[in-house]
């Protein structure tokens, strides 16, 4: 008995196909005594026209019959069946290996000589029936896994897709061991027009390496939008993973941020291979390594955030890949390597063509097979992906009128030490306010106040070290240096948001510093467009007024939202 | 076998070699190691890679899991006759420092 009649009792449906009126009727009488009333046909022909209304579980077949024989009814048969198995007896008076071969050639299942005993028919029915019972309950699971699988990789191509944004100047290619893909890359600009982006790659590769991307790209973008820095979203990805991963899995990554003018890159290499940065000439002039291991790997009280700074110049270009390109092996087992890369990048001096390169010596040594690792290939052209403008743009919309409200926040030196208050507080003012074009405008006032206080006020930094070469990151050091020594020192900010002639928002913010002369400085730096005078002329650009008062260290901005 | 382990007779000491290339393949060979460490706890773990041909994230995952069941950042967990390779592709990802590599 199949497992299929034991659990849900079918009526099975035997097909025989003979020429012979006495086999005919001694095949009914076995398969009657089976409890199955059988199909007859009377020959080839009308077999066929049996299977086409309705399909048979199995068939015995005579070899010889008028009209059409055995063995092209089974080839007809068969191929009719597609991917349903429907199995083929052969029975013919012939019992030797040369009649065994025809059969089987004309796709036959099994092959019976005559003559036959009851116990053998019966025999070989039943295996061939329990067969096709574990055929059909195989081709159930596979559908339904193709189904599945054709939902999720629906869900995860649109998850991802949405998160993409297609920039100008920015080159990827990725090519996946299997259907779904454990390598992510993700593009965002951040509000006030830095550029943010993502490559990543999960341990191993497929369904399971690609499920820990979705939670990835979500905080990725979320996090970006909102104005975090690439050091904060590498701790939060860090924390996400952590609790959500097993612990054999993990997630090497890195993440690149372009402020707005594109002049300089920070990055968080956490296990990716080297990232370069190529000058005009194609030649390396940097190189950023992983400084970190894979996020998902140190607990948050290990975890480092600490980024590399570069500055950088229009013509580069910045080269990033995932390690199965270095890893990818050709016909004769040879891989590209990490000194094969570098070779191949020192070869070519156009802008594009290395990406290209690189894209194609993969593509021969796989000569058409699919690749055992996902694979990716990133090309940033630092002058050509479109710097945000300084006059972010504004557009009409209908934004829910509010009324007044104030938000004052101090923070310590502590608090200082280990967070930015800035995406919070947009956040906050998004909330109460809900303007979004005015977003980018209001962060970037935010930032380059807070950083006025911080950088200046408490931390007493000089901006003519960013005029020097290089000097933005040697800013940046020094300034990561200073933060973590401070222990006194606080930063009050007050946002006060007015709804009585039209919406408007003051910013105050006043620290514990010396303060500066407001008089003098302020003057010199209006019409000052070099990067690090940026600061005051923008906020001016930007609001309606900005005032400094006491001794320097409290600054009063009004911004108006029209 | 492609991975074989011994338990010192005073159980202070695990040794684990493995052989072929290192990959998502192995995981369930590697799954008796894994028990053994919880069995032996604090031990010291010397993983012999010398015949290892190749390895990848899978098997550094292993590798870290390893590390994390016998106790994380107090764990002794040695790899040692890593190939040239072998240590290219651990400092690549940065996990270097998390075992002693010899």
């Amino acid at each position: 008995m199949t497992a299929q009649q034991q659990n849900h009792p079918v009526v099975l449906h035997i097909l025989i196909a003979s020429g012979d009126r006495s086999s005919r009727a001694i095949l009914t009488a076995i398969i009657q005594s089976m409890g199955i009333t059988p199909v007859l046909a009377e020959h080839g022909a009308q077999a066929l026209e049996c299977f086409r209304e309705a399909i048979p579980d199995l068939v015995l077949m005579d070899a010889v019959m008028p009209i059409m024989d055995g063995y092209e009814a089974t080839r007809q048969l068969k191929q009719a069946c597609g991917n349903a198995f429907v199995p083929v007896v052969i029975i013919t008076a012939r019992g030797d290996d040369a009649a065994l071969r025809i059969a089987i050639d004309a796709g036959a299942d099994d092959f019976i000589a005559t003559p036959y005993s009851v116990e053998v028919i019966k025999a070989r029915v039943q295996a061939l029936l329990r067969i096709r019972d574990m055929h059909e309950v195989l081709r159930h699971h596979q559908q339904q896994q193709q189904r599945e699988l054709h939902l999720a990789e629906h869900l995860f191509t649109n998850i991802l897709a949405r998160n993409t944004q297609q920039i100008p100047g920015v080159s990827s290619w990725q090519c996946a061991a299997t259907q779904f893909s454990g390598d992510i890359f993700l593009a965002r600009q951040g509000p006030g027009g830095i550029q943010q982006f993502l490559l990543a790659d999960f341990t191993g590769h497929g369904l399971a390496a690609a499920i820990g991307a979705l939670p990835v790209a979500d905080l990725f973008v979320a996090m970006s939008e909102k104005g975090f820095s690439i050091g904060d979203i590498a701790v939060e990805i860090n924390r996400k993973l952590l609790r959500i991963l097993p612990r054999d899995m993990y997630c090497a990554a890195c993440l690149l941020e372009f402020d707005e003018k594109r002049t300089s890159v920070s990055v968080w290499n956490g296990g990716m291979p080297i990232a370069y940065v190529l000058d005009q000439s194609g030649a390396i002039r940097h190189r950023f390594a992983a400084s970190h291991p894979p996020l998902g790997v140190l607990d948050a009280d290990r975890f480092d955030r600490a980024i590399d700074i570069l500055t950088l110049h229009e013509e580069e270009t910045l080269m990033l890949c995932s390690d199965g390109i270095i890893r990818t092996q050709d016909a004769h087992g040879k891989k590209l390597g990490q000194t094969g890369l570098e070779t191949l990048l020192s070869q070519h001096t156009t802008a594009g063509q290395a990406f290209a390169a690189l894209r194609e010596i993969t593509l021969s040594s796989l000569a058409g097979r699919a690749p055992d690792d996902d694979l990716s290939i990133i090309e940033l052209r630092v002058g050509v992906f479109t710097p945000a403008t300084t006059g972010l743009p504004v557009s009409k919309e209908h934004s829910q009128p509010t009324g007044s409200f104030d938000v004052v926040v101090t923070l310590d030196a502590t608090t200082l030490r280990l967070c930015n208050p800035v995406p919070q507080l947009l956040n906050l003012l998004s909330e109460f306010q809900g303007a979004p074009s005015h977003r980018g405008r209001v962060f970037t006032l935010l930032s380059e106040l807070f950083a006025n206080a911080l950088d200046h006020g408490l931390l007493d930094l000089d901006s003519g070290i960013k005029q020097r070469k290089d000097g933005f990151a040697e800013y940046y050091r020094e300034k990561m240096l200073r933060l973590a020594a401070l222990t006194t020192g606080w930063i009050r900010i007050v946002l006060e948001h007015r709804n009585d002639n039209g919406q408007c928002l003051i910013i105050k913010i006043t620290d514990s510093g010396a303060g500066f002369d407001h008089n003098t400085v302020s003057s010199s730096l209006e019409g000052n467009t070099l990067y690090s005078g940026r600061g005051i002329a923008l906020l001016r650009s930007l609001c309606e007024s900005v005032q400094y008062h006491g001794n320097g260290n409290h600054v009063e901005a009004v911004y108006r939202y029209e | 076998m492609p991975v074989q382990f011994a338990v010192s007779d005073n159980k202070q000491e695990v040794r684990v070699t493995i052989s072929g290339r290192f990959d998502f393949e192995m995981h369930d060979q590697f799954g008796p190691v894994l028990e053994s460490v919880q069995k032996f706890g604090n031990a010291r773990y010397i993983i012999d890679l010398g015949a290892v041909q190749d390895i990848d994230s899978s098997a550094i995952g292993m590798l870290l899991l390893l590390r994390d069941m016998a106790g994380g950042n107090q764990a002794r967990v040695e790899l040692i006759r890593c190939r040239p390779e072998i240590k290219d592709e651990l400092s690549m990802a940065n996990l270097d420092k998390m075992f002693t590599i010899a």
